[in-house]
């Protein structure tokens, strides 16, 4: 009597904590929560790319000067002067500058393989031009450039731009569909593993239903042990995929223009975008719901065969 | 005994009740265990349910539980009508009805403490008030000493009176017990009875299946007489 001690806080009258299929749970829903970060990366990736490709390459444009030291046609000057005066007043200019030989070496060199100022052909002066978001389109700019000096051409990025964006929406479609997949598939899971643990219970489960348990009762006390062991689950699977996802981001960091040389911690946490750090997090409370919602489905269904 | 049609407000009333399983194998030949059943049982009485093994006395207090629905005729407990019944309000109904069924056995992970405070957790009762109320009741029924035991560690007497402590804990105004002592000593059987009776006298209506006609003889009360699944006298 002495050494006895109330246990009420422990009290586990259907004896879920000793179901042995329970303790599957945490690593099968792991390796769900894995493939999930997986895909949720990917498609925070898509959409970083698209982005980027969007909102950048789309909106910039290459020109290009042949004869960039001889005179312009009817403005004092060069005709590079002439394109880059011309541009500096163009509404929806953000920037224009023009690339230095260097610039234009390295540009070239994987093609010609020499300086430019040996080559026998003339090169064109390049000038990269940034545009506002809602500027006009490149074809009236063409024009007033090739007025003032004729043969200028105005390469536009938002074709291929807009393709890349297409295909990073496709590939951010894509982890959409893998991690609605994965939901479903480990929502089954976990209805298959607390089904499976029914039969163990059963004469727990008739038990408290004969001594005047409900139906939300014994169903609440399921969904709560299975939300509880999938979370934890979630939370592992989502910090075993963040070694993985920094691999990724600092190898995929420069398709977004980023040149990432991590030395510091600090630089670690900026390679990620702060959606991935928050992930484990978010796996854990998301895999809680989906295992508490199944969880509450199957065991629901079950009992309404009981007497 | 012609009670259809008037309204009830006794504790168990069955009208025209029969009940038929369906045997493996022959689904187009039901086994009819009860057949055109009627009594009514008004609150605070006792009464023993007698009969052979067989007889169909698990059937009858089943019935009275509404773990089982009637084939024919309609079972009315405490207001609640066999017919009309939802799932939803069973665990009203079964709060208020305590079981000593065979197949409604101690939870074996559970203390004896714990098996017994079961019901009133399942209805909610405060912590500090289930402590107090379930160690009078192990008092009451001796078993001061195994509060942490185990249903493993306990003999059958022992088992048996965790049953009904947990059974009468929540004070129900109905108690079914199906051969409660079965298994037990000439001892700890009179010991049974004695504290089923004991809570008869509280007010609980009690009624206790068994066929053993000498425990009957011994502890005499009205009791309900089954032979080949028809009531033979009621009184």
């Amino acid at each position: 009597m002495g050494s006895f001690k109330f246990r009420a806080a422990r009290f586990d009258e259907l004896g879920l904590r000793r179901a042995l299929a329970d303790h599957m749970v945490p690593f099968l829903v792991a390796a769900m929560a894995f493939l999930a970060a997986l895909a949720l990366a990917g498609w925070t990736g898509a959409a970083v790319l698209a982005g980027h490709w969007e909102s950048g390459a789309g909106s910039t444009l290459t020109v290009q000067v042949p004869r960039s030291g001889d005179p312009a046609k009817s403005v004092t000057g060069t005709r590079l002067s002439a394109v880059q005066a011309l541009l500096n007043t163009t509404p929806g200019v953000v920037s224009a500058k023009t690339l230095s030989d260097g610039q234009l070496n390295a540009l070239l060199r994987p093609w010609l393989g020499a300086d430019v100022k040996d080559l026998a052909a003339p090169v064109p002066a390049v000038i990269a031009v940034r545009m506002a978001g809602d500027a006009e389109n490149s074809t009236s700019l063409a024009m007033s450039l090739a007025q003032n000096a004729p043969g200028t051409i105005v390469e536009d990025h938002a074709a291929w731009a807009a393709q890349l964006g297409t295909l990073a929406r496709s590939l951010q479609f894509c982890s959409g569909f893998v991690l609605l997949i994965v939901t479903v598939v480990t929502a089954a899971v976990i209805a298959v593993v607390m089904r499976s643990g029914l039969p163990a219970r059963r004469q727990a489960i008739l038990v408290v239903y004969q001594l005047g348990a409900t139906d939300s009762y014994i169903v609440r006390r399921f969904a709560v042990r299975a939300a509880v062991l999938a979370s934890i689950g979630g939370a592992m699977g989502g910090l075993l995929a963040l070694p993985v996802l920094f691999a990724m981001a600092t190898i995929t960091a420069p398709l977004a223009g980023e040149h990432v040389l991590v030395l510091t911690v600090a630089d670690a946490i900026s390679v990620l975008p702060v959606q991935l750090w928050v992930m484990p997090v978010v796996l854990m409370v998301a895999v809680g719901i989906v295992a508490y919602v199944s969880t509450q489905f199957t065991i629901r269904q079950w009992l309404r065969q009981l007497p | 005994m012609s009670i259809a049609g008037l309204e009830f407000a006794g504790m168990v009333r069955f009208e025209s009740v029969s009940m038929s399983y369906h045997r493996s194998g022959a689904p187009a030949a039901p086994l009819e265990v009860l057949h055109d059943v009627n009594f009514e049982l008004v609150e605070g009485s006792f009464r023993w349910l007698l009969g052979a093994s067989g007889a169909g006395k698990t059937t009858l207090l089943r019935l009275m539980n509404m773990s089982l629905r009637p084939t024919r005729g309609e079972v009315t407990v405490l207001g609640t009508r066999s017919g009309s019944v939802r799932r939803n309000n069973m665990s009203s109904l079964r709060r208020q009805v305590g079981v000593v069924f065979e197949d409604c056995p101690l939870l074996p992970h559970l203390s004896a403490f714990d098996n017994v405070a079961l019901p009133l957790r399942l209805g909610g009762r405060p912590e500090g008030q289930v402590r107090a109320d379930v160690m009078e009741m192990l008092r009451w029924m001796g078993l001061t000493g195994k509060l942490v035991s185990m249903p493993e560690n306990l003999s059958g007497g022992e088992r048996q009176r965790v049953t009904i402590a947990r059974a009468v804990i929540g004070r129900p105004r109905l108690l079914l017990a199906d051969e409660p002592t079965a298994g037990l000593d000439a001892a700890q059987s009179e010991r049974v009875i004695y504290l089923l009776r004991e809570l008869n006298r509280l007010g609980s209506t009690v009624i206790i299946a068994t066929h053993n006609d000498a425990q009957v003889t011994r502890h005499p009360g009205p009791a309900l007489r089954l032979a080949n699944g028809s009531l033979e006298e009621a009184g």
